[in-house]
């Protein structure tokens, strides 16, 4: 071990003084009913949606490429052992991980209220990006679902046309096929709260719902191989689909 | 805090001041090239058997020119150290072959776990690496251009000439090495010590950046190309939806190119898809990947 670093990277330490240490947050959904019930996509459908759901595997709060840590944090660190619940390091990009939610929720974009699940441990600082992992394929998914990792039912009508449709997204099980990753900037705090908010008019914005496969007194199935699926597939891991806030404690 | 815990602080610290001195692992020489690969000199498809890349819809491709502009390589340690290597700007034509950009003398020996360069326009300082032709140069620094791709691309009768030029800056930090997969790199004692940029072109035409397995298409952007002069990024504009391409005479070719989740800002048309994608090709010996901003 080369001491002198470690004296180096004390000297350059220079984070905030929180940095690093460890904190509680909450983790809510927003909801995003009002925009998501209805809208207009770029291909010119006026939607209704009557379901629009999303399995998520897991959330993380990822630190900036730039790490300092906080000189009182890093000597704690570098002095006493901590236990972390997080503390790792994100396996795609080797970033430190402020935070992560692990256990499985489904997102029911069209609820009218906000939905809490409960409270994070993480550690305080700076967070650039929020990485969420779709649901697993093979995971206990909920009939909610449908089988599938997101779900959508509703009309979409256009020049006097109506197409009732439904349909859901299956994605491989690699977490590269599964990641969405948002860019973000702000600093975690003891007693804030991380808030997500999913929108389906984002899912479908590229959605040519006359291109789907025609069905008899049926909703029109979203299939994989159809513009619509494709424009969907896209969709569901845009950035632009999920936008993450955070709200300080009030003292 | 405690007894215990301020007892440690005032030893380690007395550690710390004590040890901060004269532990060099001696020096090296570190020497970085620049390669296209295969691809650069002899276009697509390329290999063979597993290891072929080729474009799934039948198209060839040969490179005329790949210029990349590159500078500000940085060599430093997670633990804040920073070797201060002078890297300059340097432009190269990876058609050409694989020239050295930089070469660092008396580089103190040890992992350099933080390795990262950028991709910028050129500058009346920029140096040429083999060469480059100074008028390609000049219109890079007045179009803003870090790279400048001159290709063509063929199937059956049709040729479509292709010219692209990607006016950007984009850092890239934190590369992986390709060589296994660690951090940076190692400077060796007493040693000349080898690494290279690799600039992977196949980015340009993968059809999604969503999952591992792409594949290459050019029917989309042959769909865009004007009936004379080559075919421009302002061109493939026109593919205005990335999850319904069309061909030429505007019929679907079910075709998408996906993003994912990648890119800042969000590409909306293939033009937008194609500068981003552009923004992955540099890479670390081989397949290192970097974290990209574009700035």
């Amino acid at each position: 071990m080369k001491w002198s670093r470690w004296l180096l990277v004390f000297l350059c330490a220079c984070g905030s003084d929180t940095a690093g240490q460890s904190i509680s947050i909450g983790w809510t959904v927003a909801s995003a009913a009002d925009e998501s019930k209805s809208f207009t996509t770029d291909t010119g459908w006026q939607v209704t949606l009557d379901e629009a759901r999303v399995g998520l595997d897991s959330v993380f709060a990822i630190a900036p490429a730039a790490e300092k840590q906080g000189a009182v944090a890093f000597l704690s660190h570098l002095l006493v052992p901590v236990a972390h619940a997080h503390g790792g390091h994100d396996d795609a990009s080797g970033l430190r991980v402020r935070a992560e939610l692990l256990d499985p929720v489904v997102v029911d974009v069209l609820a009218d209220g906000p939905e809490r699940f409960g409270s994070l441990p993480g550690e305080a600082g700076e967070v650039a990006t929020i990485k969420l992992e779709l649901a697993r394929p093979d995971s206990d998914l909920p009939d909610s679902l449908h089988g599938f990792q997101a779900y959508v039912r509703g009309v979409a009508e256009k020049n006097g046309e109506q197409v009732p449709f439904a349909g859901g997204v299956h994605i491989a099980d690699d977490e590269p096929s599964r990641r969405v990753e948002t860019a973000v900037k702000f600093e975690l705090s003891e007693g804030g709260t991380l808030t997500l908010a999913v929108s389906a008019a984002e899912w479908l914005r590229e959605a040519d719902f006359d291109r789907l496969p025609e069905a008899d007194d049926a909703d029109r199935e979203i299939t994989a191989d159809s513009q619509v699926g494709r424009a969907w597939m896209i969709g569901v891991r845009s950035p632009a689909a999920f936008e993450v806030t955070w709200k300080p404690r009030k003292d | 805090m405690d007894t215990v815990r301020i007892g440690s602080l005032v030893l380690a610290m007395g550690v710390l001041a004590a040890c901060s001195s004269d532990d060099s692992a001696g020096e090296g020489t570190l020497r970085v090239k620049i390669s296209g690969e295969e691809a650069a000199k002899g276009g697509y498809p390329v290999g063979s058997g597993d290891d072929e890349i080729a474009f799934s819809d039948g198209w060839t491709l040969q490179f005329e020119k790949v210029l990349v502009s590159l500078t500000d390589f940085k060599l430093q340690g997670e633990d804040g150290d920073d070797a201060e290597v002078e890297a300059g700007s340097v432009v190269a034509d990876l058609h050409l072959g694989d020239p050295r950009l930089w070469s660092f003398e008396n580089v103190p020996a040890r992992r350099w776990d933080r390795v990262g360069y950028r991709y910028a326009p050129p500058t009346s300082k920029s140096k040429k690496a083999n060469d480059v032709d100074d008028a390609d140069i000049e219109r890079m620094a007045d179009e803003g251009y870090a790279l400048l791709i001159e290709a063509t691309a063929k199937k059956a009768e049709r040729t479509v000439p292709i010219e692209f030029g990607f006016a950007f800056e984009v850092t890239m930090t934190r590369c992986e090495n390709g060589m296994d997969m660690t951090d940076g790199v190692v400077v060796a004692n007493n040693a000349v010590n080898e690494a290279q940029v690799t600039v992977h072109l196949d980015h340009l035409f993968f059809d999604t950046f969503a999952v591992d397995d792409a594949s290459l298409h050019f029917d989309p952007m042959a769909a865009m190309a004007p009936e004379s002069g080559p075919l421009t990024l302002d061109d493939l504009a026109k593919q205005t939806n990335l999850s319904d391409l069309k061909s030429a005479e505007g019929s679907p070719l079910e075709l998408a190119y996906d993003p994912g989740s990648v890119f800042k800002p969000i590409p909306r048309n293939l033009d937008e898809y194609v500068v981003s994608a552009a923004t992955t090709t540099g890479h670390w010996n081989g397949e290192g990947h970097c974290i990209y901003t574009r700035h």
